[in-house]
This record gives structure tokens, sequence and C-alpha cells, in this order.
């Protein structure tokens, strides 16, 4: 009996283990990706846990730490497009519009947090000023710095479609951000 | 060799970033050795993209992580559970295995022998269109009109079973004749039974 449940045990708990280190390592970069594509913290949240959670049920397609990072966030991306689909349009919030409990009470200095949250604002600005395509685009090449191939394949489109929404959505951004810029 | 017509916006925003395809990067380069102007909208570009790239790699202003990612992840575990135990679901049906069912069908057989042995033999069904047993001056007989019972002296009693559709007769050695039928109004079974004590 003993010898039949230490094995078991082990597994479990090295899965419980894989499980926390793979939540760790990538969360926040999938939150920010999640983030910069649906506009807002409560989509954002949703999303990031729907994307861990399909993850980790295919944990099998995840032995591959080096790829995993890869295939973690095609999945956010995926995911985050379907949303958009689903809801139509990204819907843009800023986070002064939160309730209280996610704002951070030790913020640097007064000055810091209002640049900080001027660059915030006119980032999400020029963000929200693009389509999905193009926002999703622009967030995976020149946030996550995926190469234009890369972004294709996450978009499942050919590599000059992508590069026409790279193109339009960095027109686009530059002029919706011009002049506002911190 | 430099041309005279600016490239348009779309190819310096992607020669920003090395996205031009290789001839059409040549060409814009050379384009760019002699036009102030574009070479500065290029660095607009470049600009931006840098913005973009910085801030977008920053948490919201005045997000709290922590508390925000141990929320996360409390729902994803919770979530992951979840979905183990849905997935296991199935399999935890019971299978039966080659020998339990060897098993059952041996008991069923046993058992089905067992009825057969024990089956009332002295008692038949009938679609037959009377039925009828004599003991000792009494006739007791059953046909689709009903039941009737009759001394050889003369007296007689008839239970009526009007309207029956699906008449079945009994007889019984044992000195029982019945029968069971249905009534065609209200779809009711209905069996009697005639006993003549010996």
């Amino acid at each position: 009996m003993t010898e039949r449940q230490g094995p078991v045990t082990a597994a479990a708990v090295d899965a419980r283990e894989f499980e926390n280190a793979f939540i760790q390592t990538h969360m926040r970069r999938i939150f920010l990706l999640i983030y910069r594509i649906v506009g807002n913290v409560d989509d954002a949240q949703d999303l990031t846990q729907e994307t861990f959670i399909k993850a980790l049920q295919r944990r099998d397609q995840i032995k591959d730490a080096a790829k995993a990072a890869h295939w973690l966030s095609r999945v956010a991306s995926n995911t985050a497009i379907d949303f958009l689909r689903r809801a139509g349009r990204a819907s843009f919030t800023e986070l002064d519009e939160l309730s209280e409990p996610l704002t951070r009470s030790h913020e640097s200095s007064p000055e810091a947090q209002v640049l900080r949250h001027e660059r915030q604002r006119t980032l999400n600005r020029g963000l929200a000023g693009l389509t999905a395509r193009e926002r999703t685009a622009l967030v995976l090449r020149d946030i996550e710095d995926l190469p234009a191939e890369d972004v294709a394949a996450h978009l499942g489109c050919s590599k000059a479609t992508v590069r026409s929404h790279i193109a339009n959505a960095r027109v686009k951004f530059k002029r919706l951000i011009e002049g506002v810029r911190p | 060799m430099k041309s005279n017509r600016h490239p348009s916006q779309t190819a310096l925003a992607l020669h920003a970033a090395g996205d031009l395809g290789f001839w059409r990067s040549l060409q814009l380069r050379a384009h760019l050795a002699g036009c102030d102007r574009c070479r500065a909208t290029v660095e607009e570009y470049r600009a931006s993209r840098q913005f973009a790239g910085t801030e977008g790699a920053e948490l919201p202003a005045g997000l709290n992580w922590d508390r925000l990612a141990a929320e996360m992840t409390a729902n994803i575990k919770l979530g992951v559970e979840a979905g183990q135990i849905v997935a296991r679901r199935p399999a935890s049906r019971p299978s039966l295995s080659w020998r339990a069912a060897f098993a059952m069908a041996g008991v069923t057989a046993i058992v089905t022998a067992g009825w057969f042995l024990q089956r009332p033999t002295n008692q038949r069904w009938s679609h037959q269109a009377h039925a009828r047993i004599e003991s000792r001056g009494v006739v007791a007989q059953a046909s689709r009109a009903g039941l009737e019972l009759t001394e050889t002296a003369g007296g007689s009693l008839t239970l009526v079973t009007p309207r029956a559709e699906n008449v079945m007769l009994t007889v019984n050695t044992e000195g029982t004749v019945a029968n069971r039928y249905v009534d065609q109004a209200t779809g009711q079974v209905t069996i009697q039974q005639l006993y003549v004590e010996q």
C-alpha cells in the first residue's frame, strides 16, 4: 500500500511544483500581453486565468521550457482575440476608475506617480485607437518583440498581411500619441 | 541613386524596426541618405516603438500586482483542479471485467433454470373463446362474455365483462377459472377469478 502511494504522492508534488513555477515565471508577462490587447484590468485578469488553466490542462505540450513561453503567448493572444471577437471591441479603462483595493498605497513620489500615470494613459490612448488585429500585431511585435513571422503565426495570417497590420498600427499609434507623449 | 519621391509612411514605419523586405529596404536606405525629413520620420517611428516597448512592459500605474497575482494564482489552481475532477469522472465509472461478467452470466443461468423448474405447470392461458371446469355438480366456465358459475341443480351466477377486448381465459386444474381483459373505455386491465372448492 505504502509502495503504491509513494510515487503517486511524489508525482502530485512534482505537478504542483511545476504548476507554481510555471505560473510565477509567466504570469506577469502574460497578464501584460492580454492587458495591452483588451485594455482593462478586469478582463485581463479573467483572460489570464483562462489562459493558464487552458495551458495547464494541456501540460503535456509544455515539457520543453524554451517553447513554453512562445506557446503560452500564443494561447494568450488567441484567448484575448477570441474575447474581443465576442465582446465586439476593447474597453480601455483607466485604473483610477477601478475599485480601491487594487491600488497600491506605497507608490513612489507623487511626481513620479503622475508621470507614470500620464505615460500609461498615452500608451492606452494610442492602443485604443487601433483595431483589435492592429493592436495585437503591435503588442506582439513592438512590446513582446516577437519576429514578424511569429506574429503572423500567432494571428494565423500571412507575413504580408501581418506586415500590413504592423505598418498601419505604427502609423496610427505614432499619430495618436504625438504631442501628448510626456 | 537617390529618389525624389518620398516613401510611404507605412514603408518608413516598417523600416524603423527592420520589417521591410531586403530590396525595398535597400531602396529606402538610398532615399534616407539624402532626405532629412524621411530620416527624421523614421527616428520618430523608432522613438514611438521604443515608448510602446518600454511602457508596455510596465504594469499599469497604481496596480497592486502582488495582490492581483495571488488572486489569479489561487483561481488558476482552483480552475485546474476543477478541470481534473471533471476529467477524472468518466474514468471512475465502474467497468465490468470478463470474470465478473462470467459470474453474472452463471448466476443468471441458475436463476433462469430455477424459475423454469418451479414455474406453475397446472395453469394455461388461452385465447380460446371458452374455458370450463366441472366439479361435484358445479360448473365454472369463463368466456369472453364473462365468468359463470352454474350448479347442475339449476342455479347460476354470471360475472359479465362488458366492452372488453384482449380477453385471456385461464383454467386451473386446482379448480379455478379466470379471465383477464382490457376495458375499451378506460383501458383498465381487470382480472376476474372464480374458485370452485372441492
